[in-house]
């Protein structure tokens, strides 16, 4: 047994030692193998005996990369991007958090901390005894009494500011969460905002990049004369987090801005102006794909299309006129179309507002309303909808979003599309023959 | 959160000469039928036309429909876990067009033997418009496969590496993993494919008008040329008075046509499988 169990009392002895907890490894090696006579799998024997000696779970280092929902007791050292002061109300008593973003070398995350550590945006923190939990579909670092926030001197942590950057990513590759992003794009629009921060108002500039492969939105924190329509730039040391869903890069004093040496022409970027349908396959693998074309199949209506009512407070879809925050109210009409959009690499779902729904629909909502009043039954607008397009064929624009339910495209315009199938077979045929060598014709 | 599976286009004939099913990791995780050309196939959807509907009621009311595309038939299974479906194929006219979103399910009765079937979880009558589409879809999409599964065979390369090329050359990962499964599993591939190939073509001249088929050279490995068929089907709907016609009646007629019995009975079936007759009772056929 002595062999076998050798290798995991070292594991074990190693991981005490980052607890200041020192154990006798004889003690360890007796109390591993009568865990093994019992039967217990090696793996829980483990876990029990740390467990007993380290007084609660090991801390474990951690890059931001690395983390994972459900991971307690971590340790991470990272430089704050932003932080907010945001009120929330907990079992009826108003209590001050701080959300913002941090990052390391590895990646940006963000944070909740529950407690006011006196943290201020840049600061390079060590910060113990975190733990992790998914936030909107993303894991998320939070810390509050239990845990000890420490501050370290931002000169001697250089790598948590900048990184020598070589070649810049195509944006249709930047994902949430990185950082250290080095890209160029054409700013095809922009636009300044005036915003309430902690510190008082602080005007940013809001816009939107494009280079051959996507397009992204950008938020610069920091005002630049190069950040002007059509310009082409070269940015370094920027990070990208999640702005209502969509990956969005941001630009901070950190980050530096060049007139780009490559210039994108409206030419380069034509196609992504007026795109092309993508292909599912393409695009449900991106943690989010900002005005995009697909096309695709409508297989399925989805439970709550058609006819709705809305809470006139907060736009909530009501059930029976009572509203889920607001209670009793007077729902105001709607219209909408949840449906799954598959075509047969990647599916969907895709929903269309109270517009698109009267174009696709060919109804406009008086004449919904009139329908519904008519049958008795709102329900009946979804066997409509049902009836108009199940099975066919649709294109639709917007921005493509991961969340709690799934992947969704909120369309900012539908068609539905007839093609001469004639053609497209004649067409296809040609092109399979093309492939047929000739003695096999 | 579960990603929904995507729903897969794969023509009947395709479907029913797959025979690798496979399930990893803890119950939940779903079942795959992988094909020939690698579709991964948990989910998928048919556009085709009902060709037969029966109540099996062993015990429970058990439906069991046929639906035919141009290539062979699917084989649907409702029974009381499919409520909805059950109740909808209770009330369908055959034939008609019909769409279905369903799960792949195989049933093997003894070893080498695998009858592949659907498990519907949405049914819904179409019509012949969105039928013709899923046909050019589904064909584009198989040869898509095809030309994948080719380029993965050329390659020699196994597993992540041909996984890794698969998905540079434009391939879903699901494709790419059932590519690479397909290719270890199913044995000759190669003539498999050009037979695909051929039956896709035919499936597609299906949607071009009568009378302007373009003389491309099919290769049937039967007897009986598409002209037969044409002269059968012909047959079949000047004698159908609208009880459908009897065979032994179609068989005297098409005596005049100089086709023998056996002729007519291989065109029958090439008909019946391309969905473009049906019988409604025994020795009873029927034009779609």
């Amino acid at each position: 047994m002595g062999k076998e169990t050798a290798p995991l009392v070292e594991e074990i002895t190693r991981a005490l030692d980052t607890t200041d907890t020192a154990v006798d490894q004889d003690i360890i090696r007796e109390e591993l193998d009568r865990l093994l006579e019992f039967k217990v799998p090696p793996n829980e024997a483990k876990r029990s005996l740390l467990k007993k000696y380290a007084a609660g779970d090991i801390r474990q280092k951690k890059k931001l990369a690395d983390i994972q929902g459900g991971e307690r007791n971590i340790e991470i050292l990272a430089r704050i991007l932003n932080i907010n002061l945001k009120i929330v109300n907990i079992r009826g008593e108003e209590r001050p958090i701080f959300i913002g973003t941090m990052a390391d070398e590895t990646g940006t995350k963000s944070f909740t901390s529950w407690d006011d550590f006196g943290i201020k945006k840049g600061d390079v923190l060590k910060i113990t005894d975190c733990f992790v939990r998914i936030w909107q579909g993303m894991p998320q670092i939070n810390f509050g009494s239990g845990s000890t926030v420490e501050q370290l001197n931002p000169e001697t942590t250089d790598p948590l500011f900048y990184k020598e950057l070589n070649n810049p990513t195509p944006l249709a590759e930047l994902e949430t969460g990185t950082s250290f992003v080095h890209t160029i794009f054409r700013i095809i629009e922009i636009k300044q905002q005036n915003i309430n921060t902690k510190n008082g108002p602080k005007t940013i500039i809001n816009g939107i990049g494009a280079d051959s492969s996507a397009k992204l939105p950008f938020t610069s924190w920091i005002i630049n004369p190069e950040l002007i329509i059509n310009n082409t730039i070269e940015i370094k040391n920027a990070h990208v987090r999640s702005w209502q869903g969509l990956p969005t890069i941001n630009i901070d004093e950190f980050t530096t801005i060049h007139r780009s040496k490559t210039v994108l022409s409206a030419y380069d970027i034509e196609e992504i102006l007026d795109p092309a349908p993508v292909k599912l396959n393409c695009i449900i693998n991106r943690d989010g794909a900002f005005d995009v074309v697909v096309e695709g199949s409508i297989i399925s209506i989805r439970p709550g299309s058609g006819l709705i009512k809305r809470c006139p407070e907060c736009s909530r879809v009501t059930r029976k006129n009572i509203c889920r925050v607001h209670g009793s109210v007077e729902g105001i009409d709607d219209l909408r179309i949840k449906s799954i959009l598959d075509d047969g690499t990647g599916v969907l779902t895709i929903v269309l507002d109270s517009n698109l729904t009267q174009k696709v629909i060919d109804h406009s909502i008086e004449k919904a309303i009139t329908i519904a009043s008519t049958a008795m039954t709102p329900s009946v607008l979804e066997d409509e909808i049902k009836s108009k397009l199940l099975g066919r064929t649709m294109r639709l624009r917007g921005n493509m979003t991961r969340g709690e339910y799934g992947i969704t495209l909120v369309a900012t315009d539908a068609q539905l599309i007839e093609i001469d199938t004639i053609t497209q077979a004649r067409t296809l045929i040609q092109d399979i023959q093309h492939f047929i060598p000739e003695e096999d014709l | 959160m579960i990603e929904r599976e995507v729903a897969w286009r794969v023509f009947a004939y395709e479907f029913n000469s797959s025979d690798f099913f496979f399930h990893e990791g803890d119950e939940r995780s779903p079942n795959y039928l992988v094909t020939p050309t690698g579709a991964r196939i948990n989910r998928l959807y048919i556009v085709g036309v009902f060709t037969e509907i029966d109540n099996l009621k062993s015990e429970e009311d058990m439906f069991r429909a046929r639906i035919s595309d141009p290539t062979g038939t699917f084989t649907i299974y409702a029974g009381q876990y499919q409520p909805e479906a059950a109740l909808f194929l209770s009330g369908v006219d055959i034939p008609s067009f019909a769409s279905v979103t369903g799960k792949s399910r195989i049933y093997e009765p003894e070893k080498g033997t695998v009858y592949t079937s659907v498990r519907p979880e949405e049914l819904s009558i179409t019509n012949s418009s969105i039928r013709d589409r899923w046909v050019v879809d589904t064909a584009r999409l198989s040869f898509e496969r095809i030309q994948l599964v080719r380029r993965a065979l050329d390659s020699k390369m196994n597993d992540e590496d041909l996984k890794a090329m698969l998905i540079q050359s434009g391939a879903s990962v699901e494709l790419a993993d059932g590519i690479a499964r397909a290719i270890k599993y199913y044995s000759g591939l190669d003539k498999y494919l050009d037979e695909l190939t051929t039956v896709i073509i035919n499936a597609l001249k299906t949607l071009l008008p009568e009378d302007h088929h373009p003389d491309i050279g099919i290769k049937t490995s039967k007897n009986v040329g598409p002209d037969h068929d044409e002269i059968i089907y012909e047959l079949m709907g000047q004698l159908d008075k609208g009880e459908g016609v009897r065979v032994a009646q179609l068989i005297d007629e098409s005596k005049h046509s100089g086709l023998t019995e056996e002729q007519v009975y291989e065109s029958v079936k090439n008909l019946m499988s391309g969905g473009k007759c049906y019988e409604p009772r025994i020795g009873i056929l029927r034009r779609v």
